[in-house]
């Protein structure tokens, strides 16, 4: 790799932590779901102060060149995240629905209740 | 303390009541699930502290807490999804901010938390005008010391809470602890969602407040289940790191 696409990267990994670190910081987004970027952010310091171990796992993979498999693990992991997104979204969505009802019913029962009395 | 209190009206008349300066306190008791000890826990805390009020905060337990509590006309919040402890017990802050409590003690519905305790708390919290208190099982290592792995855990987080704040708290997942007026305020409005313990002490220490750890001697679980598994304990011994580390650095 030139030496200036390492520096480029280099620059990237740590604007890249810079970035989540600001959004943990000041609660924008919740560490839970921050976590998985955090890893993604070490793999690619990872893959860039070690360029040699991208090539070894290519060939033990049977991956023709490190810029498929770049791309394959790279979309591999994005669709994780949004799986897992898309589980909490579906969970949210029913806990919602599940308050909702709850404060209806709520808000009736105590209209009943002061009716009585 | 009962003193008497002299009213003059506009009109001129006068009058005489006697007024209570009571000290408030709260005792907040999460539970899921704990059908088991939840009646004993809040007898045990009638009998030994009944100058304290209590609220059970039933975080949408799926077994019979809630309706045991109804039954025996225990004072309880039925939350309408399950929050996890950090919820649970952050709806007990904003209870006792609500109703104008002095101070708030965090009580465990498992039985681990002696209510033998609190009078203790209450003296130190009063006495040193503390913002916090802490019981810790490890001033004295009397009692139940907890499994070999968490004990371990425990000592990592008192490592890192004494790189970030100077402060050496020797039991900082305990969740036995009392809090004064402010922090209760701070607490309604501010508190981690899951294992809220260590994150929590550091967000108080980093205010200079003033936190002291007592003594006590916790219990084993008296009965049901506990809710945290190996592969679930290093996830959340990264993310607590981190969020220890980002509360240090915040404001």
């Amino acid at each position: 790799m030139s030496l200036r696409l390492t520096v480029s990267l280099y620059v990237l990994v740590a604007l890249l932590l810079i970035y989540l670190i600001i959004m943990m910081r000041s609660k924008k987004a919740d560490i839970r779901y921050i976590l998985p970027w955090l890893l993604l952010d070490l793999v690619l310091f990872l893959a860039v102060t070690f360029p040699d171990m991208v090539g070894e796992i290519c060939a033990f993979l049977g991956i023709q060149t490190a810029s498929n498999m770049v791309f394959f693990f790279g979309i591999l992991f994005l669709l994780c995240i949004v799986f897992s997104l898309t589980l909490t979204v579906s969970k949210l969505n029913n806990e919602i629905k599940n308050l909702a009802q709850r404060i209806a019913l709520d808000k009736t029962e105590k209209a009943g209740r002061d009716k009585e009395s | 303390m009962i003193f008497r209190h002299d009213i003059e009206f506009d009109d001129g008349r006068r009058t005489t009541e006697m007024k209570e300066d009571r000290v408030r306190k709260l005792a907040i008791i999460p539970a899921y699930n704990e059908e088991e000890n939840i009646i004993n826990i809040v007898d045990e805390i009638r009998r030994q502290a009944p100058e304290f009020d209590f609220v059970v905060i039933n975080d949408h337990s799926r077994d019979n807490t809630l309706a045991l509590c109804r039954e025996h006309f225990i004072n309880v919040i039925d939350l309408p999804i399950n929050l996890g402890i950090g919820g649970a017990v952050q709806t007990g802050y904003k209870y006792a901010l609500m109703n104008g409590y002095d101070y708030a003690v965090q009580l465990d519905g498992d039985g681990q938390h002696d209510p033998v305790c609190l009078k203790a708390m209450l003296d130190t919290i009063t006495a040193e005008n503390a913002d916090m208190v802490i019981g810790s099982r490890f001033i004295e290592k009397k009692g139940f010391q907890t499994s070999a792995t968490r004990r371990f855990g425990i000592r990592f987080f008192t490592f890192l809470i004494k790189i970030l704040t100077g402060r050496i708290i020797t039991d900082p997942t305990s969740g036995y602890r009392m809090v004064n007026k402010d922090i209760i305020e701070k607490f309604a409005s501010d508190y981690p969602r899951d294992y809220p313990e260590p994150e929590s002490v550091v967000s108080v220490l980093k205010n200079g407040r003033k936190v002291i750890e007592i003594p006590v001697e916790m219990r084993e679980r008296q009965g049901g289940v506990s809710s945290i598994n190996i592969k679930r304990s290093m996830y959340y011994m990264i993310k607590v790191t981190i969020a220890m580390i980002m509360e240090r650095i915040r404001r």
